[in-house]
């Protein structure tokens, strides 16, 4: 734990114990003048009111400082921490096709872990100290005081904390499935709407989604009792300690062994006290929260990558084709084989389109070019040596993949296809942009290439997104390229055009296009389609492969 | 920035209800927080200056705790009433959001669109809950305890009423003041925020795209720059925003001090009983309380309304008018003169004329863009015509029952999406009372051997097209509307559509948008839609 950590623990602490010095001399100050001693035997009480009023003040403004400059210096190293663990696993190991909700989870997970300080640490130990330091007061000023403020104490900062995470844990099992199921009930309905409307059956699915509200509701509910139910006994058990504490000091002061001045002091103390504890319940249902994020992050960072630079890489030289050699993959030992003995050769100079049904392994195929994942049996070779025996970045640098994927930051269309070569002119930019046809519009922009495209791209359509992934691929110059459904989204007169260009301009470059349109099929050298696991000649009759994408609950989101 | 939307109150009844309580269970707490007071000086003064032991104390320590309890139980009514009306409230508005979008967008959203509402619909809960369920109990206790509890102060003890009326309304006077002078600041540090972890997420969506590209690994370093920049803006601008907060505990503090010690000197003289005096000094913090939780809590609020606003600017979409008069029956269907426009392409039907009688099947044809599917759209009552008019049997289109003019109509989209679930169910749509042999049946006609029970999501595009299409073929409708019905099969699936539609009964009205010269065939009448016209072609000139 850094100091910052401390320092902020530590004027949490005083800040809490400063506020109970407050109310524990001001009750002091207040029983003493009740006996009418001289007012100036009061000044030392006085000034000690007044000092704790300023110091509680004060040391709260320091304590949000520092726990705020901590906390956001610990996510910085968090973020860290998990991206780089998180950055080889992409995105072969961690995915899949819900990759996109994954990543976003992580982001939230991640995040979430930097309320751990302020949320989560300091409140306890805060509590902790100034209540064993109010403890002590309390015993060394009456046993049996002292004994009702520990056991009240018990019962608020140990069993109802306690109790509550026990109910938040249940909660935090339950909710999210409830939670998906109204996502996707509402996802459902606004995908589907026109075709649910034509046929008379949107209300009926209004009236389905009102049910899993009401289960929703209900499941809410029942959480925050158990939420409300924890801050409630806390208190209620403040009132009732101090009511303790008396009955306990009372006859301590018949019999003399206590003061009657110091009974407000205890009562007090007792109450202040009970402050701190308030902020536990709290603490513990965010403790559940943090820990259940901690646990999600150490479970998918804890995976071993599936691909490793070698130790002595190969220098890559010569005109490099890429081949496939009786490649099986699956996805786990027990699972059936996706792709069972595939022979595939990407040279440069030749063009090959692939088809295949949703599913059918076809991303799985792009990823074994570019080296996200290697295959369980048969080997991919690049210019006659097995990929393995090249850097990872060698490979990305022969073979650039624009996959359906594609993601689009949060900044100009100029970085965002510059990403694929920083070091690219202007006019290699343009020219990259040109052939995915998309200069055009880009032109047509009143930014240009310094149009924003928003967050992940939403300012843009969906085609338009394909075709500026589409020039990044072209810009990276690298001589072989992958393909993931360049022309989904586009009108067959324009995907038509792209492919045209597509293979007018190819050059010396191979090329490896995976589709579902059969547009311009007979241009390709080579046509295949992936059915079961192999490859084979494509014949249009028996095929129906073809899909649009319109969903936006899968494909559309990720 | 206003804490409480009005709208919010009026549109949903829970919210109202809710308020109601708020202020209710408010003075209940007011009432419990000054008994534990009174109860406490009554015991402290008793056992100290009164000498009293425990035989004479029990009652009111009995009473004491008994009254804690009940603050602890309506502190839990608070709580839960709270996150319970949240729940009510987002359910309230989901639904009705959701069934407005239906009304005022039936044809659909269109991608992108439909993932902001999804977002606006669903993760506007996170942003409404802590509105619902911390900052507006904590807003109605600021209101009324304060009051309350000051009023009995001023009953027993004038001068420590004076004393605290003059701290406690600075509280929310130096909220309002340090608070608009660090509004800039506090807004720029929420920009910042939310930009800070925008960029993270933003970074990490993007990953196979930056380790395809060999970039993922120089992200280590912008992310710890990007957070660190952060960190520094943010810092800077919270050591501001932070006074105000330090305002409040100041202000807090040191009105609790200043009574303690007023009272402390009038006890010296004799002037204030020490029953009363301890009750006043016990309630000193209690008055606090609730303005600084309360503007602890205002970032809440703010987001809160943000997100209700986004919902509120759904409801606001302007929806057609519900309009109910009778389908006439098997009429000639008519377009006069019809024209459509989009805000964002402009007029895409100008002056349309179209009549179509009962069992006649008419092609439209032309380029992609022309207008085919509005011309689809205008007969499903998805798009008003906004010049001229369509008519059936005489009958203005717009006056019709919306939903009784769809009974009417079977449709097949461009890209028929399917819900998630079985292909009985995705066929029953057309036909909810149809038996299997009769789903079966039209699944065949369509071209399609496929299990009923079968996923949709497993079959491919086409597959998914055919289902569509025997939806449509089993549905009782007169009106069949065909949107590209070929595009994207192969030639053999095409042929067993065209097939199909070529063996339809004469009942049936065949109304089909096609790129496609094989199903002209089928057509009895050809009709180019151009420059939002529709014109009739020559046999000839079609094929």
């Amino acid at each position: 734990m850094s100091r910052r950590f401390a320092a902020a623990i530590a004027l949490s602490t005083l800040t809490l114990a400063s506020g109970a010095a407050l109310l524990a001399t001001s009750g002091y100050l207040i029983s003493r003048a009740a006996a009418r001693p001289d007012i100036l035997s009061l000044t030392v009480v006085i000034v000690g009111v007044r000092f704790f009023a300023l110091a509680r003040a004060v040391l709260r403004y320091l304590e949000r400082l520092v726990s705020h400059d901590a906390s956001f210096r610990y996510l910085s190293r968090v973020r860290v921490r998990f991206f780089t663990r998180l950055e080889p696993l992409v995105p072969d190991e961690v995915g899949g096709a819900r990759i996109g909700d994954l990543l976003s989870r992580f982001v939230a997970d991640v995040d979430a872990l930097q309320h751990l300080l302020v949320r989560v640490i300091a409140p306890p130990v805060a509590a902790l100290v100034v209540g064993l330091g109010a403890i002590a007061v309390a015993v060394a000023l009456s046993p049996a005081a002292g004994l009702a403020l520990a056991a009240a104490l018990a019962v608020g900062a140990v069993v109802i904390p306690l109790a509550v995470v026990g109910f938040a844990r249940a909660a935090a099992r339950r909710r999210p499935a409830e939670r998906a199921a109204l996502a996707a009930g509402v996802i459902d309905l606004l995908d589907a709407l026109p075709e649910l409307v034509a046929y008379d059956a949107a209300d009926d699915r209004l009236r389905r989604l009102a049910r899993a509200e009401r289960q929703v509701r209900q499941s809410a509910l029942r959480q925050a009792l158990a939420a409300g139910g924890g801050d409630g006994a806390v208190l209620a058990l403040g009132g009732v300690a101090a009511a303790a504490v008396l009955a306990a000091a009372v006859p301590a002061v018949r019999s003399g062994s206590l003061g009657g001045v110091m009974l407000g002091l205890l009562a007090l103390l007792t109450l202040a006290v009970f402050e701190g504890v308030r902020a536990l319940p709290q603490a513990a249902e965010q403790y559940v929260a943090t820990n259940t994020a901690a646990t999600r992050l150490n479970a998918l960072t804890a995976r071993e990558p599936a691909v490793v630079d070698p130790a002595r890489p190969r220098v890559l030289g010569g005109a490099p084709a890429l081949r496939l050699e009786d490649v099986h993959v699956r996805y786990g030992p027990d699972e059936p084989w996706v792709l069972d003995g595939v022979d595939l050769t990407v040279a440069p100079g030749r063009s090959v389109a692939l088809l295949g049904a949703s599913g059918a392994g076809k991303t799985t195929l792009a990823h074994l070019l570019v080296r996200f994942r290697d295959p369980d049996l048969g080997r991919v070779t690049l210019a006659g040596h097995d990929l393995c025996e090249y850097t990872q970045d060698d490979v990305r640098r022969t073979v650039a993949l624009a996959g359906q994927e594609a993601h689009l930051f949060a900044t100009t269309i100029r970085e965002n296809v510059r990403l694929a070569r920083p070091e690219a002119g202007e006019d290699e930019l343009v020219a990259a942009l040109r052939r995915a046809r998309i200069w055009k519009w880009v032109e047509s922009l009143p930014d240009g290439l310094d149009t924003a495209v928003g967050d992940e791209g939403g300012l843009v359509s969906g085609g338009e997104r394909r075709r500026i992934a589409l020039a990044r691929a072209f810009l990276s110059g690298a001589p072989l390229l992958v393909l993931d459904e360049p022309t989904a989204h586009l009108d067959d007169e324009t995907a038509a055009a792209l492919l045209d260009d597509l293979l007018d301009e190819a050059g010396g470059d191979g090329l490896l296009l995976i589709t579902h349109s059969p547009l311009r099929l007979e241009r390709f050298d080579t046509v295949l389609e992936l059915v079961d696991g192999r490859l084979a000649q494509f014949s249009p009759g028996s095929s129906s492969t073809m899909r649009s994408g319109r969903r936006v609950g899968s494909s559309e989101r990720t | 920035m206003r804490p409480l939307d009005a709208r919010l109150v009026r549109e949903v009844p829970a919210v109202r209800r809710y308020l109601g309580a708020c202020g209710v269970l408010a003075l209940a707490s007011a009432a419990a927080i000054i008994a534990q007071a009174a109860l406490l000086g009554r015991i402290v003064s008793g056992a100290f200056l009164g000498h009293e032991d425990l035989g004479t104390l029990t009652r009111p320590l009995v009473a004491l705790a008994a009254v804690s309890v009940a603050r602890g139980l309506l502190g839990w009514a608070f709580e839960s009433g709270g996150a319970l009306t949240a729940a009510t409230t987002l359910a309230t508005l989901r639904v009705r959001v959701l069934a407005h979008l239906v009304r005022a967008r039936p044809g659909g959203l269109g991608a992108m669109q439909a993932g902001e509402v999804a977002g606006a619909v669903l993760d506007g809960a996170d942003a409404l809950e802590p509105y619902f369920a911390r900052f507006l109990p904590q807003l109605a206790l600021a209101m009324v305890i304060p009051p309350v509890l000051l009023v009995w102060v001023a009953l027993h003890d004038l001068t420590s009423a004076i004393v605290l009326a003059c701290t406690v309304p600075l509280i929310p006077v130096f909220g309002i003041l340090i608070g608009k002078a660090t509004e800039h600041a506090t807004m720029r540090r929420w920009r910042a925020l939310s930009m800070l972890s925008t960029h993270f997420l933003d970074v990490v969506r993007g990953l196979p795209t930056l380790r395809a590209y060999r970039r993922g690994a120089a992200q280590t370093d912008a992310i710890a720059t990007y957070t660190d920049d952060y960190r520094r803006a943010t810092m800077a601008t919270l050591r501001i925003a932070f006074l105000s907060a330090f305002a409040l505990e100041l202000a807090a503090s040191l009105g609790t001090a200043v009574v303690a010690v007023e009272l402390g000197i009038r006890l010296v003289h004799g002037s204030v009983a020490l029953a009363t005096a301890f009750a006043i000094l016990v309630l000193a913090p209690e008055l606090y309380a609730p303005l600084r939780t309360a503007s602890a809590q205002f970032h809440a609020s703010a987001d809160g309304l943000a997100a209700a606003g986004r919902l509120f600017e759904l409801i606001d979409l302007e929806a057609p008018e519900q309009v109910g008069a009778a389908v006439p029956e098997a009429g000639v269907l008519r377009l006069e003169r019809v024209g459509v426009s989009y805000p964002d392409r402009g007029r895409v039907l100008d002056g349309a004329e179209l009549e179509l009688r009962p069992g006649e099947r008419v092609a439209i044809v032309g380029p992609s863009g022309a207008g085919k599917s509005t011309l689809l759209a205008l007969l499903l009552r998805f798009v008003e015509a906004d010049a001229g008019r369509a008519t059936v049997g005489g009958v203005d289109l717009a006056t019709v029952d919306a939903a009784a003019w769809r009974r009417q109509l079977a449709w097949v989209p461009q890209r028929p999406l399917l819900e998630p679930g079985s292909v009985a169910d995705a066929v029953r749509l057309g036909a909810p009372t149809a038996v299997s042999f009769e789903l079966t049946a039209a699944l065949a006609a369509a071209g399609l051997t496929v299990r009923l029970d079968a996923d949709v999501q497993t079959l491919s595009a086409g597959e998914q097209r055919r289902v569509a299409f025997a939806r449509a073929l089993l549905r009782d409708a007169p009106l069949l509307l065909l949107d590209e019905p070929t595009a994207h099969l192969d030639a053999q699936s095409a042929d067993t559509i065209i097939d199909v539609l070529e063996a339809l009964p004469r009942t049936r009205t065949v109304l089909v948008a096609t790129h496609d010269p094989r199903v002209l065939r089928v057509a009895d009448r050809v009709l180019e839609l151009r420059d939002g016209r529709l014109e009739a072609l020559e046999p000839a000139e079609a094929a």
